[in-house]
């Protein structure tokens, strides 16, 4: 425990391998801890294993390499390391069962996105899930989804799984794109970034080409409810036109697009900032990474969401920056070395609103329906959650006190967001103006016996 | 809210104590606005626990005066529009050591002279009860009327009470100065515009002394944090809430032996509810770290030790989260519930580890001292004037409304 660390990077995605990398050349002691057994992240997940990696398309096969890089970089790497609770120098995990804490002189959080929850009624049935989750199997497990499958979202990952199951042949009843009509128009006044990522522009358009071609695709679904039948699940929808429909499926894929998971940077106690465009809170860092607490930086999808070759870029400026910041780079040099990897995030940049707005969430898809499960640890509807919200309650910490969303075991993961859309809409107020849940310490359930076990870091108070 | 305002009485704070001054001032047909900065349970009434007691204080006047306030909880349980989780099952007072053991059993005996339901149970007893108890516990001296609620839906039922009997509620809205005209209270002005009042209560917890600060009123109130980790739900654990008897040691500072250094520099003792919820809250320390409340990894481990030393099966439940409150602790521990020298400024704070216990009564006593009654209970001794830090108060009976 008496060891300093340089540097201690939570999270070995694509960012976080990238900053080891920085400043484990550079001669700086770097320790990477990630709660995955490989390094790899979300897009990479298992690279280093998968009996998948020749199968996902080159996005995927991309990670093999940046993985070898990583691991042979001479930073130490903890596998199985769980973060439970952070502070500017120092971070807690558990391995094995075991809690420990380590010290560093700076910290950085690598610590990704997570799938939008988008409460609708019967999501939390057996056999729905979230795209990403279904994702995940096919990588780590090579396990594909029983179909019939209904897709049902908005962003590219619904396209990305649509295609990918149709070259594993899984049978998709449909695919319901609950994105508006309206936003191509929007989108289109920021076409000229697409000139910026042509070759990741054309793979999006042959994604959503493929999947227009091969699958039943609904454009414009809402309303949409799920059901248990004898035959499995019952997805319930209404057409552009109003018209509402059912449909079979074994399993159903849900996906809203990808939102920063700020429970870290919450519990780091670090400034936010809200995205209206992307309707999401994130941490409030500079291009190197410097967040609001000194010593704590973040890099990658914490940050902003804008995949993974972005993350790759912020990873290495944060990593280079470290470098300069603890001696081992002149500013000159850090500026030289960084102008690849700003040319990159410049490039992202450029085509980031065209995104933004073409996959805009559908501000009716973030208003629950009142039979819809919100807070799933404590089985709390939007009916009873909006009873509460309309009696008196102007805040998520707020309608948590009287409540209990955000109580249970998920620490208010799942529905801290739904929640303050509730709110806001409730109250016409401001999203900026919705702080989220507090969040505290352990970000994981934890044994008591294990904490008890735990060397003491009282002198460090 | 309109630029003009006024009311009879004002009340800065929505925690437990403001809002029920708030609510009691309204029963008494005071036409009452309670402004709170965020919302009703929004400091450390809602980073707290929920036991409302009278083992916290040997036999005596306190004694009595904690009593009393614990029979008003009785009464509204009947008459707040909202559940608030009551639960009357009684409370023990562990005890881990032979010399303590002394000690409680005196304590015994006095609370029963005074009239409570108090039982004592041997080890035997005690092991028959709570199968689950830890091997050092000895004895367990119960608090049969002690009770356990939700003081977040308390203060919330005492705001949503009050508004029904004509107060104003006005959550969301920060007092940001006091006013006076010719040496008297003649308002106070908000984030939200100006409301005339020739009554303010200061109820704000350990804010008060800021506010007290804005007329030179020197009210000397601390912030003494504390720890409380939350399990997930659990069941069979324990059939009621527990406190260790080195609990009434730690409120006053006392040094104690048989504890870790940990537990002893962070004043952590044990405490234990069982939450209408299924979870289990389990307490607590005591330590003066000025306003800080994000839970310390160090502190959390301390009270996890001490949790597990008195119900070992602790060890295996999972911890769901941890948070930390501030206690507003006066010099003696004792409350300030007050008049003070400027005619219309009144101090109802400094409860300590007890504000939950003795909202109701700090309520019923200010809602007398505002109209110029005297309180239906002895509450001299809470008088700001025992500290002598300002000159002496406006005697009660001379700020008729
Ligand atoms: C479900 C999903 C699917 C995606 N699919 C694609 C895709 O197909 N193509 C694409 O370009 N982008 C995709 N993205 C976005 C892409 O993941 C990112 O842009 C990129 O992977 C971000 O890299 P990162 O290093 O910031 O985070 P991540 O790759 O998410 O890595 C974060 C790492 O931190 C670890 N971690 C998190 N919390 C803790 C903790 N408390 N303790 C220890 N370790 C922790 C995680 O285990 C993970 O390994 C997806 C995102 C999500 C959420
Ligand atoms: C860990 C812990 C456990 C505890 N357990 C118990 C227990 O079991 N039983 C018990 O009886 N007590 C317990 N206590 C003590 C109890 O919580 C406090 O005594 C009580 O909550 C104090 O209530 P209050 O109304 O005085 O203060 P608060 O609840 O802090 O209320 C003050 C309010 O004033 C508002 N405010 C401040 N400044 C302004 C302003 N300028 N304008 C508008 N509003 C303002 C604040 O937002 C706040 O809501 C515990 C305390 C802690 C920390």
């Amino acid at each position: 425990m008496d060891k300093v660390w340089d540097v201690i990077i939570v999270g070995a995605g694509p960012a976080g391998m990238c900053t080891a990398i920085q400043t484990a050349k550079h001669g700086l002691s770097t320790l990477v801890v990630d709660r995955q057994t490989e390094p790899g992240g979300q897009i990479f997940r298992s690279a280093g294993s998968s009996s998948m990696i020749g199968k996902l398309g080159k996005d995927y096969a991309a990670g093999l390499p940046l993985v070898k890089q990583f691991l042979n970089c001479g930073a130490q790497f903890e596998p199985g390391a769980n973060v439970w609770d952070i502070a500017p120098d120092r971070v807690y995990y558990s391995q094995q069962g075991h809690s420990h804490f380590v010290r560093a002189r700076q910290v950085v959080l690598a610590t990704g996105a997570m799938e939008r929850p988008v409460p609708l009624p019967g999501w939390t049935l057996p056999g729905v899930m979230g795209s990403g989750a279904s994702d995940v199997l096919l990588k780590s497990a090579g396990l594909l989804p029983e179909g019939p499958v209904v897709l049902c979202g908005n962003g590219p990952l619904v396209l990305q799984a649509a295609v990918h199951m149709h070259e594993f042949n899984v049978p998709v009843s449909a695919v319901l794109l609950t994105g508006r009509m309206g936003n191509i128009m929007h989108a289109m006044k920021h076409a000229s970034g697409i000139l910026a990522r042509p070759g990741y522009f054309l793979h999006g358009v042959n994604m959503a080409a493929k999947t227009m071609l091969h699958q039943k695709c609904v454009l414009g679904a809402h309303d949409v409810s799920i059901s248990e039948s004898e035959k499995g699940l019952q997805v319930h929808y209404a057409t552009r036109s109003g018209k509402h429909r059912k449909l079979d499926a074994s399993t159903v894929l849900l996906h809203e697009g990808v939102i920063p998971e700020t429970r870290i940077t919450r519990l780091a106690r670090l400034r936010h900032a809200w995205d209206q465009k992307q309707r999401y809170w994130h941490v409030d860092a500079d291009k190197w990474g410097q967040t609001s607490a000194p010593g704590l930086r973040t890099a990658g999808d914490i940050a902003t969401v804008r995949g993974a070759a972005a993350a790759q870029a912020e990873g290495s400026l944060v990593g280079l920056d470290i470098c300069r910041e603890l001696g081992q780079l002149s500013l000159a040099d850090r500026d030289r070395e960084a102008l690849p990897f700003l040319r990159i995030i410049k490039r992202c940049q450029a085509l980031q609103p065209f995104l933004d707005e073409y996959f805009a969430p559908t501000p009716a898809m973030l208003q629950p329906h009142p039979d819809a499960i919100v807070c799933r640890c404590e089985e709390l509807t939007a009916g009873h959650l909006g009873e509460v919200i309309r009696e008196g309650s102007y805040s998520p910490n707020g309608v948590k006190a009287q409540a209990r969303p955000g109580m249970g075991t998920c620490q208010g993961r799942i529905c801290g967001q739904a929640v303050a859309e509730m709110i806001a809409d409730a109250h016409g107020l401001s999203m900026e103006n919705l702080p989220q849940y507090t969040a505290q310490p352990p970000l994981f359930p934890l044994r008591l016996g294990e904490l008890v076990e735990m060397p003491s870091p009282s002198e460090l108070m | 809210m309109s630029s003009k305002r006024s009311a009879e009485a004002v009340v800065i704070g929505g925690g437990a104590v403001g809002t029920a001054v708030a609510c009691y001032l309204a029963m008494d047909g005071v036409d009452v606005t309670v402004v709170e900065r965020g919302e009703f349970a929004w400091g450390t009434s809602r980073r707290c626990e929920g036991h409302v007691v009278t083992y916290d204080t040997p036999p005596g006047d306190f004694s009595l005066f904690c009593k009393t306030g614990q029979d008003l909880f009785y009464e509204a349980q009947d008459f707040l529009p909202v559940d608030f989780e009551f639960t009357p099952e009684g409370i023990g007072l562990l005890v881990d050591n032979e010399d303590h053991l002394e000690i409680v059993k005196q304590n015994f005996e006095g609370k029963k002279a005074e009239g409570y339901d108090v039982t004592l149970w041997d080890r035997d007893e005690l092991r028959h009860r709570e199968r689950n108890i830890g091997d050092n516990v000895i004895a367990c001296l119960n608090f049969n009327n002690d009770c356990t609620l939700n003081p977040m839906r308390l203060c919330f039922g005492l705001a949503k009470h009050a508004e029904e009997n004509g107060a104003t509620i006005l959550p969301r809205t920060q007092v940001t100065k006091l006013l006076t005209e010719n040496g008297r209270v003649s308002g106070v002005e908000t984030d939200q515009g100006i409301i005339a009042t020739k009554n303010v209560i200061l109820s704000s917890g350990v804010w008060t002394p800021s506010l007290g600060a804005m007329l030179g009123v020197q009210i000397p109130i601390r912030p003494r944090q504390g720890h409380i980790l939350v399990t997930e739900r659990v069941s069979g654990l324990l059939s009621k809430a527990y406190v260790e008897y080195g609990y009434l040691l730690t409120k006053h500072g006392v040094t104690r032996e048989n504890v870790t250094p940990d537990m002893d520099k962070f004043g952590v003792a044990f405490v234990i509810e069982p939450s209408s919820a299924g979870t289990v809250l389990v307490g607590s320390s005591r330590r003066f770290a000025g306003m800080d409340i994000r839970p310390h990894p160090a502190v959390m481990r301390a009270v996890a030790e001490r949790g597990t030393h008195f119900f070992p099966s602790l060890s295996d439940m999972r911890l769901l989260r941890c948070y930390a409150g501030v206690r507003p602790a006066s010099p003696d521990e004792l409350p300030i519930i007050s008049s003070t020298h400027i005619p219309g400024l009144f101090v109802g704070a400094g409860h300590e580890g007890l504000g939950i216990s003795l909202c109701l009564i700090t309520g019923k006593i200010m809602s007398e001292l505002v109209r110029g009654e005297t309180p239906f209970i002895d509450a001299s001794y809470m008088s700001i004037d025992r500290f002598g830090f300002n000159p002496p108060a406006v005697p009660a009976g001379e700020t008729t409304l």
